[in-house]
């Protein structure tokens, strides 16, 4: 059973990643913010008496729950959510834009940047994750930034390791190509 | 047997247990705590309780910061804790006002501050203060 | 680069972002973290047995700390006016606990933040700010 203080640790951890990937998603903080609460509110209140370890998926599912609920409840989704959906390409091309972004001889190719022209490049790569279809989008921030495994994210996602691999997949496609279109090199 | 409460509270009651007036000693804090707040080793024990527990909360935070977040973080701690508590309450009070202006008047006002010389800080500090004496010698 | 590699980059991309997170906003996730523990559910007993609490009515009367509580049973009417008593007890340190986390959270905001501590510490630059706010109005 979760303490009061594992629960605090947990909360504590990941709201800030919590917050962003709702913003990703609905693309306003206040409503973000309300989302947060209310799936903090929820998990406490529920399942407050879990062992910590099973906080994690749990959570992820509830604030996936209330994010959905969120564009139920308003009524139109955002606009340009589904015309990009419509544009990223359901096979992908022959190139596979990952293999052109070599990596120079400093990996840290922002060594010579400043803090501001890495918030530029933070930015952008913000915008983009947001720009991806919710499922590729979900999966994507499951594996690379919640550090689901597949068993796990398909569990949280409500849909087969296949799938997952598949819209992980194009997630990170879509995502290699938008950013070298707009000159960001990682 | 109050209802149970936030986070540190029962390691904060422990620890007041210990040391009733003082809080925490330095050397009664876990190694994550003493390494995110080791610039304020020195000065921990001049450290007033509730501000003792404000930098634990801080603490808490510390590990989920990037390499050059825990940097700033601990550069600037030893400077802010130096403060008086007037001045770290200007400075929590000009941060949030600081906010509320949009990046290019935020950045104007630090230029002109850094501008100014010593003598004329001097200046402008007096006569603002003769100011706000003047001011409330008036509401009286 | 393979895919992996490539996700962990982005990564830590988006673990910046989240660390760039405005005072508001922090101090907002904080408040909401706040309350989620206020309500978390217990298994077991409650931790505290007192009769019903019914915070409607309202002046308290002087509560002796800790000891043992079965003297509340015969207390009878008084009971409510205890248990309220308590209440307030627990939410004053409740309210003190908030504003140590408050106050954490802008101190954590003020310290990650680029402008000049020396600055921040002078009434001198609330003037310069609120000059310029006025150049802005």
């Amino acid at each position: 059973m979760a303490t009061r203080e594992e629960l605090s640790e947990f909360l504590a951890g990941v709201e800030r990643r919590a917050f962003k990937q709702a913003v990703f998603a609905v693309r306003d903080e206040s409503h973000a913010l309300d989302i947060v609460q209310d799936a903090m509110m929820k998990i406490a209140e529920k399942y407050g008496d879990r062992p910590a370890a099973e906080l994690p998926p749990l959570f992820t599912r509830i604030l996936q729950n209330a994010i959905h609920d969120f564009f139920r409840r308003s009524k139109v989704r955002s606009a340009w959510v589904t015309l990009f959906s419509s544009l990223i390409p359901e096979d992908e091309p022959d190139a596979d834009p990952l293999e052109t972004l070599e990596a120079t001889g400093d990996t840290r190719s922002e060594s010579t940047e400043t803090t501001f022209e890495r918030g530029q490049i933070v930015a952008i790569i913000e915008e983009e994750v947001a720009k991806l279809p919710a499922r590729q989008r979900e999966a994507f921030l499951l594996r690379y930034w919640e550090d689901f495994d597949t068993a796990e994210a398909a569990a949280a996602m409500g849909c087969s390791e296949g799938s997952v691999k598949t819209h992980c997949s194009r997630a990170t496609h879509a995502l290699a190509k938008a950013l070298r279109e707009r000159g960001i090199t990682l | 047997m109050a209802p149970a409460l936030l986070f540190g509270q029962r390691a904060w009651a422990q620890a007041k247990a210990a040391l009733p007036t003082a809080g925490p000693a330095w050397s009664q804090l876990s190694t994550p705590q003493r390494e995110a707040l080791a610039p304020l080793a020195g000065q921990w024990a001049t450290i007033p309780p509730e501000n003792k527990r404000k930098w634990l909360e801080i603490a808490d935070r510390y590990p989920q910061l990037s390499p050059e977040g825990k940097a700033r973080l601990q550069a600037r701690m030893a400077e802010f804790a130096k403060l008086t508590p007037e001045q770290r309450r200007t400075a929590r009070e000009n941060f949030q006002r600081a906010y509320e202006l949009p990046r290019e008047s935020r950045e104007s006002a630090v230029q002109q501050y850094q501008l100014l010389p010593d003598d004329k800080k001097k200046e402008l500090t007096e006569r603002s203060q003769r100011k706000d004496a003047a001011k409330s010698a008036q509401k009286q | 680069m393979n895919q992996d590699e490539f996700g962990f980059r982005v990564r830590q991309a988006l673990n910046d972002g989240a660390e760039r997170l405005d005072y508001r906003t922090v101090l907002r996730l904080e408040q909401a973290r706040g309350k989620a523990l206020a309500l978390q559910r217990r298994a077991g007993p409650a931790t505290v047995r007192l009769p019903a609490l019914q915070l409607a009515t309202a002046g308290a009367a002087p509560v002796d700390g800790g000891g043992p509580w079965s003297w509340l049973r015969g207390a009878g009417w008084a009971a409510p006016l205890v248990a309220l008593a308590i209440g307030f007890v627990a939410i004053s340190q409740w309210q003190e606990e908030l504003e140590i986390k408050r106050l954490a959270a802008l101190d954590f905001a003020v310290l990650l933040d680029d402008g000049p501590l020396d600055a921040y510490a002078d009434q001198l630059f609330g003037v310069l700010l609120q000059a310029e706010q006025k150049a802005d109005d």
